[in-house]
């Protein structure tokens, strides 16, 4: 009885002690998996951005090539000048009019983007081959599209527009009242069938069984669309929505691509305009500063706007998880 | 009567299923057709010589030129800076840095946001936890990014112009990708891991042999899109490795090429297909892995 006893204290023992190890095993095991990742998020997420705001308050001495802190006087020049080219320059405000509109144009995208996704999950007749062309914009370089697109507008479409009698006098590009207008039509012609994966995937995960239950209802496929698809896409969607409004700031219809750093002043938006600032011309750092103030000011922007209607997806959209 | 409402609904649902049918063709027909247009002519122009193209652009070629390949082959190249002073870089050192940075960057990365996720799924601790909660929120709050400090940065920590570095780099977990290979593997049991654990495998043994093998198809098509990704990246290459072009950077630059033989139409669209072939293939290879599998789930904050 008493070996008894002595056996099962040890095996409780040595059972603790196992478990001890394996913990120890286990915590060795998660870290060894994130300590580099975490520290990469530490030095370039949480570094860069501190670096961000401290350079925001810097400027660049060009004999020393160094940044150094602005005096407490002129603490805030980087912002002020913001402000000032902003409220100043007409160019800016046409440039923020033109930023918005792009934004606008690419948040509406995004209804062509679930329709064409719905319609492949639906398996339309030929939705195999389409799946495939229609992937073909993810998969072959922009810069290829790009060229052929350019291509197409300034030699093949005079010539298809001289079949019905018309002529183009200036190529589209060179015209400044249409080279926007131009690029922009590049963004929604290969943007067209955009989120093509995510959407099929999160469309994938919808059980059939509801479905099946609606259309013995009599439910129709635009019913099907609006009342069970939406509904159960509508978190990954709301994704693409309020992390959309950065793009205000940061995009451009492929300008740089376009035509590198000397696109026309017709076509600037946010995004391409403080692209070239920081990248364009000389590359000199100089205007490092301002380009992180400006970055400030638009996430101050931005950040709370995102927040706001991650909220209202949340709270006033289709609440589903499945 | 009931039947004959009955039928009538189902013949409208039927009538209505067609019409969406048709509609949904008729788009997809000519959205694609475009698509196809713009890369079979792509091939045609590649073919002409110049004055046949300037005399006519959309028609077939009089005569087919496959020297325009081997001109385009021969002239996309880089010069660099290197050191004190310049270097091109030409096109079989273009493809060895394209095939490198498409390695190292694809490797790296899947690494770490499939075993970030993996662990963060599996073992719940403060720290995993912490992870997923940063992953929704650099997501979901925006910062604006800022070029300017990411060089500072990158320069500062010896990452610019060093492609053993960069990769190091890109082995982060923040990007939606972690999200995408969290949400499959909260969906995997843990009943054979669970199982080999008594068996007395590790947990690496566990993870690479066991729970990985299970989201292998996900992992697939994610790993084939991060291929073709990097491969028609040529941003990181023209801010981030300068020194280090390749052959996506390359054709961006030829386009801008004012240099007589490369500057003619079809030499630089000879180029355009010659840099998306492989990508090409690629997809018409896998193209099954790509689609249908991949999905967030629902992102909450």
């Amino acid at each position: 009885m008493k070996e008894h006893t002595t056996d099962v204290s040890l095996n409780v023992a040595f059972s603790k002690k196992n478990k001890k190890k394996q913990k120890i095993l286990e915590d060795l095991f998660v870290a060894s998996i994130v300590i580099w990742p975490l520290l990469l998020f530490v030095v370039y997420w949480i570094g860069g951005n501190i670096t961000n705001i401290m350079l925001a308050f810097q400027e660049y001495n060009i004999e020393e090539q160094s940044f150094t802190f602005l005096p407490l006087n002129r603490i805030f020049t980087n912002f002020t000048r913001f402000f000032k080219e902003f409220s100043g320059t007409s160019g800016m405000g046409v440039m923020f009019g033109r930023s918005i509109l792009y934004w606008f144009i690419t948040f509406v995208m995004l209804i062509p983007h679930i329709l064409v996704s719905f319609c492949i999950h639906k398996k339309v007749r030929g939705a195999g081959a389409f799946k495939i062309i229609l992937f073909l914009p993810s998969v072959i370089s922009s810069v290829v599209w790009i060229m052929l697109y350019r291509i197409f507008v300034e030699y093949g479409l005079p010539v298809f527009l001289g079949w019905f009698g018309k002529k183009i006098s200036i190529s589209l590009f060179m015209n400044s009242d249409t080279v926007f207008g131009t690029l922009v039509t590049y963004g929604i012609w290969l943007g067209f069938a955009g989120g093509l994966v995510l959407y099929t995937g999160a469309m994938s995960r919808i059980p059939p069984e509801l479905v099946e239950a609606g259309k013995m209802d009599g439910m129709n496929t635009w019913q099907e669309f609006w009342l069970i698809t939406m509904p159960l896409i509508f978190p990954t969607v709301s994704i693409g929505m309020y992390t959309g409004i950065v793009g205000i700031f940061t995009s451009s219809p492929s300008t740089y691509t376009f035509f590198g750093g000397n696109a026309p002043s017709e076509t600037y938006t946010f995004g391409y305009y403080f692209f070239v600032m920081v990248f364009g011309g000389q590359k000199t750092p100089v205007n490092f500063p301002y380009a992180s103030a400006t970055s400030l000011i638009f996430t101050a922007f931005a950040a709370p706007t995102s927040l706001l209607l991650k909220h209202l997806c949340e709270k006033y959209g289709p609440n589903t998880e499945f | 009567m009931e039947k004959t409402e009955k039928k009538k609904k189902s013949k409208g649902i039927r009538a209505n299923g067609l019409v969406f049918e048709i509609i949904a063709i008729t788009v997809l027909g000519l959205y694609s057709f475009t698509l196809l247009f713009a890369l079979g002519w792509g091939i045609i122009i590649s073919l002409k010589d110049i004055i046949d193209f300037t005399l006519n652009p959309l028609g077939f070629p009089a005569e087919l030129r496959f020297e325009n390949y081997l001109n385009a082959f021969k002239e996309l190249k880089v010069e660099v800076a290197w050191g004190e002073g310049r270097r091109t870089i030409e096109f079989l050192e273009l493809l060895f840095n394209s095939i490198l940075y498409v390695v190292g960057c694809t490797l790296i990365s899947t690494y770490t946001h499939l075993t970030c996720a993996y662990v963060s799924a599996k073992y719940p601790r403060w720290i995993t936890k912490l992870m997923h909660t940063i992953v929704v929120v650099v997501i979901a709050f925006p910062m604006v990014g800022s070029l300017s400090s990411g060089l500072v940065l990158l320069k500062a920590t010896g990452v610019y112009n060093n492609r053993l570095m960069y990769f190091l780099y890109c082995g982060g977990f923040t990007g939606t990708n972690f999200l995408i290979y969290y949400s499959a593997f909260k969906g995997v049991s843990s009943t054979y891991a669970e199982a080999a654990k008594i068996d007395g495998a590790g947990h690496y043994t566990i993870m690479f042999k066991i729970m990985i093998p299970m989201v292998k198809n996900l992992l697939t098509g994610m790993m084939l899109l991060a291929v073709i990704g990097y491969w028609n990246d040529w941003y990181t290459a023209m801010v981030y490795l300068p020194s280090y072009p390749n052959i996506s950077y390359a054709l961006y630059k030829f386009q801008f090429n004012t240099n007589n033989s490369v500057s003619s139409v079809p030499v630089q669209t000879a180029g355009c297909m010659l840099v998306m072939l492989p990508t090409l293939l690629i997809f018409l290879v896998f193209r099954n892995k790509f689609i249908g599998n991949i999905s967030y789930g629902g992102l909450k904050g």
